[in-house]
């Protein structure tokens, strides 16, 4: 952030914020550069024990110690000193061959001053909200928001082929990555005319019959579908077969609202069946029930009953219901009394308040209301003309992007946000959505920013379902589950992987979170739980029942299989593949760690990899990454393993001999050997090959653990890092950029509030949204200091 | 003129509302008009990127001149040998750390185009410069339908960092509209093909009505930004600039729509998702020499993988992934891997070559109206070195390029000075490029 300021000050030529440059300054640079410490003390330290190899010319992974002639510039490189202070404090540097070896007590005490120097601010003085670039919806949001906003229930995101987001500080919803290009803007064109011809309906017609498919049913199943049904005469309709060969016939019952309606006798030959029913309008439930089997006790797959479509036609009279999108865009049309353009304005206000979280401006409504009056005039229908209004909307700046320009000074360095701002924040946070109507109204009503206000709100929408968002885009991204796409097991030795077990772990891992928010459990329970979900599928990765059933035997009945599908992978479906389970964690697994998912992205496709299971500990968990492997050391070879007949621990020994490497390693390969015993997809081992696996070891302070849950349990002790990175990582997702030293103020009154409740999920979400970067931005330069910015565009 | 501009929309503002209807209605008769400037034959330019680095020994030729020989991952290229020099000694300096530490893979895609040194962000100020084929585009590419096309055939990464400290979009693009808006590739074969031919049927175009409507929308949309602006502080500026000029490129593409398709080419739209790696960049392949035929664009990039990519090669034999490989050490196994998928690309290149010469334009064919950049910014991926660069260029440009040969040009020779005697030679009128020092001599 120093070097945005000393950017920008030249430029501005206000007294006010000259005295901020100089008081930012301050803070980090000159007290720094007349620090006795760094003169008496870190400086000799650097000299006797680093820089016979960090100085001058060729300097070991690019640190020159030797450049600094006062510590002014170490908060400036606040990722490098950080990484200095770890390898100091861990141990890691100077290598363990190199003479003289600094004490612990002396490693500490350069430690804390780095940490001092390099991390803390006085948030008396700094106080300092920062500034979000403006945010556009990435791919996620852009569906999420037209799902809420417009009803739909498609993808246009990936239906049109949107280019990826931008990925920065670990989450691709970071304002200064999330960049647009021509092809983007194409791509929302062509959204937008899909979404149009998809939910704005030409002919109602269409809609007199509404057909359901449903999966077919075993002995005693129900199958539900939901119908929007305007009031009136319908004739239901369900096409049914009972697939045992012969003349033998089933009682199969039809219910409304759980009211039975019809009973039929369904046999061999597939034919429709009819009852007429009186609907008043509104939402139904129709049910198909497969009552009883007189031929059989058990659910056999060819004494099943397969169901073509569930129908149901009219009404006789008056106009069918459309599509609940149509139904909720239109509401008004031009008639005698109501010109296109008043109609198109009732439409459009309410509409693009919605879709731009804000109440729009006058003329952005004027300009739509007239668009859709020309293209009426043009001869198009009144659907068609609001479906350009509406594609307009949909491309429009206002729409794509999160707009926070509404500035209302509170003091004079920091702007509260304004509530409709407020508003959108919360939402893209916990439902990476738009705001609901719920939201807005409290920001039209300026009552949001009340403190009291948004806790409420924000446990409201906790609750809600759409924070399932907290948990496949944050969790999914704080834990780098993404990768998973791109992991490509070796097929020889892992037939069973494929995308339904790559699904399949993914989902463990998701619904093992969001357990953890929907029970608003404790953090550590990430760590430590001692329960996880899994499927057949993943049941049988595992080794364990499926709810008291062998899952290999639910393979062999699985509808793929029965149809002639191959026993030897698993690549056809498990019976009841789709149910998921919670269960106690299976044996030698113990939290998130031990889950498929982890190990598995933490793999390489022939061969698991200690090192990078260990650096996911690191960088992940800890959030203390260790640095590169410096230029032109290669990383070590894993995949060679039967090549001198050594194991990979014992090659991992000759690797960390090499002091260059040993520095990190001896940190990283003990976390990870601990979790030797699973393989690269995540399946409990005895033995790696020929070897048998040994996955005791040693951490770096010294305590020893044998196996994965012994390792789990010492990680505990880090707790207080892996809350403190779990709360920066909770903020960056929230704010939408990379956090900067004064953030640590933030971090600091969260880490407060979480631990008086636990660290619970709630107690973290709660005081990020209540926290001064959430609410506040840093004021901009006056807009006079600004008049030499403003260009035109090219 | 920038002054005259803040007038009107002070203007603008003053009179409020209602300001919609005159540039709605302005535009309506002023479109047909428009008429692609005929050239016989132009020049295309491509540049096909390829990640991770080579086995140079296998890859690089030793003797000079016309007589080089041809090693054994480029064997496939044997037949066309007379239509490809290869081009040693040049370098893009600005890959290397040059101070910022790990981060070659970010850096080598980020620097391949530009010529330019990428700022280490995760996130924050991403910056590198303008790549040549957008400058290129700017001047080259406005007669055509498509100023330019990227593809690709990786998404991004949907997870992490890409490389040490560096932000996804580096490692994800060698195209930069500008020096810090990424031109996003199109990944997906069949949406490239509708994206530059629609349905792909002779004289086929958008109907004019519905090219009409989607004008306005641009037009009153771009309306929206301008005024949107003013509000907005200097980060926020540049990020809805993006939205500006992106508005306005399509504008433009909509605007040149009216030309229709010289050829029927709907048999040739890709209809299902390709089954290998293999495939998909033989499907993409397709599409440069279907764009470069129907002078539907002139210039191309194409990303055979993003920088770092970790694929596995499984129908030649390597399941391991290709970063992980190129870190070989010098195992021979890993060695003879690497020059497997070097092989493997330079298969799927020679397809795309043949493919060009096949093509009759004028008196002779396609391919020796192109000039094809193909390589990339690393050298050897076990050393990740920027120097002595593995670069191929193909074609005759039109006649500006005697091909055939193997150049060694002096050490640490800009890549850049390539790509300034390219463009210069199809007509863009600059003096330099990124880190240009000057022009090569190719006839």
């Amino acid at each position: 952030m120093m070097r945005f300021w000393l950017a920008v000050c030249p430029q501005v030529s206000t007294l006010t914020l000259l005295i901020g440059c100089l008081a930012v300054g301050r803070a980090s640079g000159d007290e720094a550069a007349s620090d006795p410490f760094w003169e008496k003390e870190l400086k000799p330290f650097l000299e006797t024990y680093c820089q016979d190899c960090h100085s001058g010319e060729g300097a070991e992974a690019d640190i020159d110690f030797a450049q600094y002639a006062s510590a002014a510039r170490l908060s400036e490189e606040r990722p490098k000193w950080n990484q200095v202070r770890g390898m100091i404090e861990i141990g890691a540097m100077p290598p363990a061959d190199y003479d003289p070896q600094p004490n612990r007590e002396l490693r500490e005490k350069m430690a804390d001053w780095i940490d001092r120097q390099v991390n803390s601010v006085d948030c008396d003085i700094v106080n300092d909200p920062g500034r979000v670039t403006m945010r556009r919806l990435n791919n996620v949001e852009y569906d999420r928001t037209l799902r809420d906003l417009l009803a739909i229930d498609f993808s246009p995101a990936s239906l049109i082929g949107f280019p990826s987001d931008g990925v920065g500080n670990g989450f691709d919803n970071q304002g200064d990555v999330l960049t647009l290009s021509p092809l983007q803007v194409e791509k929302y064109l062509q959204a937008a005319q899909l979404i149009t011809s998809r939910i704005i309906v030409d002919d109602p017609e269409q809609f007199r019959e509404q057909r359901k498919d449903t999966p077919e049913l075993y002995r005693g199943d129900r199958r539900s579908v939901q119908l929007d049904i305007a009031d009136g005469d319908y004739e239901q309709q369900a096409r049914l077969e009972f697939m045992q060969d012969g003349s033998q016939e089933v009682p199969v019952a039809l219910l409304v609202d759980g009211q039975e309606v019809a009973r039929w006798d369904v046999g061999h030959k597939r034919a429709t069946h009819a009852v007429d029913h009186h609907f008043e309008s509104g939402w139904h439930e129709l049910t198909i029930h497969f009552v009883d089997d007189p031929g059989s006790d058990k659910k056999e797959y060819s004494r099943r009953v397969e169901i073509d479509y569930l129908a149901i036609k009219g009404p006789r009279d008056g106009r069918p219901k459309l599509p609940a999108a149509h139904e909720r865009l239109f509401v008004a049309r031009p008639s005698d009394d109501v010109s296109v353009e008043a109609a198109a304005r009732q439409i459009f206000e309410p509409l693009m308040r919605r879709a731009f979280r804000q109440e729009p401006n006058p003329a952005d409504v004027d300009r739509t209301v007239t668009l859709v009056k020309l293209a009426a005039e043009q001869g198009e229908t009144f659907e068609q003309a609001v479906a350009y209004g509406l594609q307009a909307v949909l491309v429009s700046p206002h729409f794509l992007f999160r707009v926070e320009s509404a500035a209302e000074s509170a003091d004079s360095q920091h702007e509260q946000l304004a509530d409709y701002e407020l508003a959108s924040r919360l939402s893209y946070f916990l439902w990476a959505s738009m705001p609901d109507d719920e939201l807005l109204d409290l920001a039209a009503t300026g009552q949001l920013r009340s403190p009291d206000v948004l806790q409420r709100q924000a446990r409201r929408m906790l609750a809600d379902p759409k924070a399932d968002a907290l948990v496949t885009r944050f969790f999914g991204q704080f834990l780098g589950l993404g990768s998973l796409k791109e992991v490509d097991p070796d097929p020889k030795q892992f037939p069973q992987w494929n995308p339904r077990l790559r699904e399949a772990v993914r989902k463990e891992t998701e619904l093992f979170c969001g357990e953890i928010v929907a029970q608003d459990l404790p953090l550590a329970a990430l760590l430590v739980a001692d329960f996880t979900f899994v499927n057949p599928r993943l049941a049988e990765l595992y080794g364990i029942d499926f709810d008291g059933r062998d899952p290999a035997e639910l393979y062999r009945q699985g509808p793929g299989l029965r149809r002639g599908g191959n026993n030897a992978d698993r690549e056809l479906e498990y019976l009841e593949e789709d149910r998921w389970i919670r269960v106690p964690a299976p044996p030698h697994r113990k939290g998130v760690l031990t889950q498929a998912a982890i190990l598995t992205l933490t793999s390489n496709p022939t061969s698991t990899s200690p090192v990078k299971r260990g650096k996911w500990i690191l960088e992940s968990l800890l959030g203390d990454p260790p640095p590169p492997a410096p230029p032109n050391v290669p990383a070590f070879d894993e995949t060679k393993k039967d090549n001198a007949g050594l194991t990979l621990r014992q090659q991992l020994e000759i690797h960390r001999a090499n002091p260059s490497c040993a520095s990190c390693h001896r940190v990283m390969d003990p976390l990870g050997l601990g979790f030797e015993n699973f393989d690269a997809i995540g399946q409990w081992r005895d033995k790696d090959g020929k070897h048998p696996v040994d996955a005791a070891g040693e951490l770096a302070d010294g305590r020893k653990f044998n196996g994965s849950v012994e390792l789990v349990s010492l990680l505990t002790s880090r707790q207080p890092e892996i809350y403190r990175h779990f709360a920066e990582k909770l903020l960056t997702y929230a704010l939408g950029r990379g956090l900067e030293p004064y953030d640590n103020c933030a971090i600091d009154d969260i880490m407060q509030h979480a631990a008086q409740r636990e660290f619970r999920i709630s107690a973290f979400v709660e005081a990020v949204v209540a926290s001064q970067p959430f609410t506040k931005r840093r004021q901009l330069p006056s807009p006079d200091s600004q008049v030499s910015l403003l260009e035109e565009h090219p | 003129m920038s002054t005259r501009q803040v007038n009107r929309r002070t203007v603008l503002r003053g009179t409020g509302a209602l300001l919609g209807l005159p540039f709605l209605e302005a535009m309506l008769p002023r479109h047909s008009a428009f008429a692609t400037p005929k050239q016989d034959n132009p020049v295309r330019l491509a540049w096909v990127f390829f990640p991770n680095g080579t086995n140079p020994e296998r890859w690089q030729p030793e003797t000079e001149g016309t007589d080089w020989e041809i090693k054994p991952s480029l064997e496939s290229l044997r037949e066309l040998k007379s239509d490809i020099s290869v081009l040693s000694g040049l370098a893009q300096v600005n890959a290397r750390s040059l101070g910022d530490g790990p981060g070659d893979h970010a850096r080598s895609a980020a620097a391949f185009l530009t010529g330019a040194h990428p700022l280490k962000t995760g996130g924050a100020n991403m910056r590198v410069g303008k790549s040549a084929d957008q400058i290129a585009a700017d001047h080259y590419g406005r007669a055509t339908r498509l100023s330019s096309i990227e593809l690709g055939t990786e998404a991004g990464r949907a997870a992490g960092s890409c490389d040490s400290g560096y932000a996804c979009a580096y490692s994800n693009n060698i195209s930069w509209r500008t020096a810090t808006q990424p031109m996003a590739k199109e990944v997906n074969p069949q949406l490239a093909f509708e994206r530059l031919f629609g349905n792909g049927a002779a004289g086929s175009k958008p109907e004019a009505r519905e090219l009409l409507f989607q004008r306005s929308i641009l037009d009153m949309v771009a309306e929206d930004a301008r005024q949107l602006r003013q509000a907005l502080g200097q980060q926020d500026r540049q990020k809805l600039d993006e939205y500006f000029t992106s508005v306005r490129d399509v504008e433009k593409r909509i605007d040149r729509m009216t030309e229709p398709l010289p050829f029927d080419i709907s048999d040739q739209r890709p209809d299902d998702e390709p089954a290998d790696i293999g495939e998909h960049i033989r499907l993409m392949y397709d599409i440069m020499v279907l764009a470069f035929k129907t002078d539907t664009t002139r210039i191309s990039t194409f990303m055979l993988g993003n920088e770092g990519s970790n694929k596995s090669y499984p129908m030649i034999g390597v399941n391991d992934g290709h970063h992980q490989l190129s870190h070989h050490q010098n195992d021979p196994d890993k060695v003879s891997k690497i020059a497997a998928i070097d092989k493997y690309f330079a298969d799927q290149f020679a397809y795309f070559l043949q493919k060009l010469k096949e093509t009759p334009e004028g008196d002779g064919c396609l391919l020796d109206n192109c000039l094809v950049v193909y390589g990339g910014a690393i050298r050897d991926g076990n050393r990740h070195d920027h120097h002595d660069l593995p670069i191929l260029l193909a074609g005759r440009g039109g006649g500006l390029v005697t091909p055939g040969k193997h150049v060694k040009f002096p050490t640490e020779t800009p890549l850049n000075n390539l790509y300034l005697t390219m463009l210069n030679a199809v007509g863009v009128d600059v003096a330099e490029l990124g880190d240009s020092t000057g022009s090569l001599k190719l006839s």
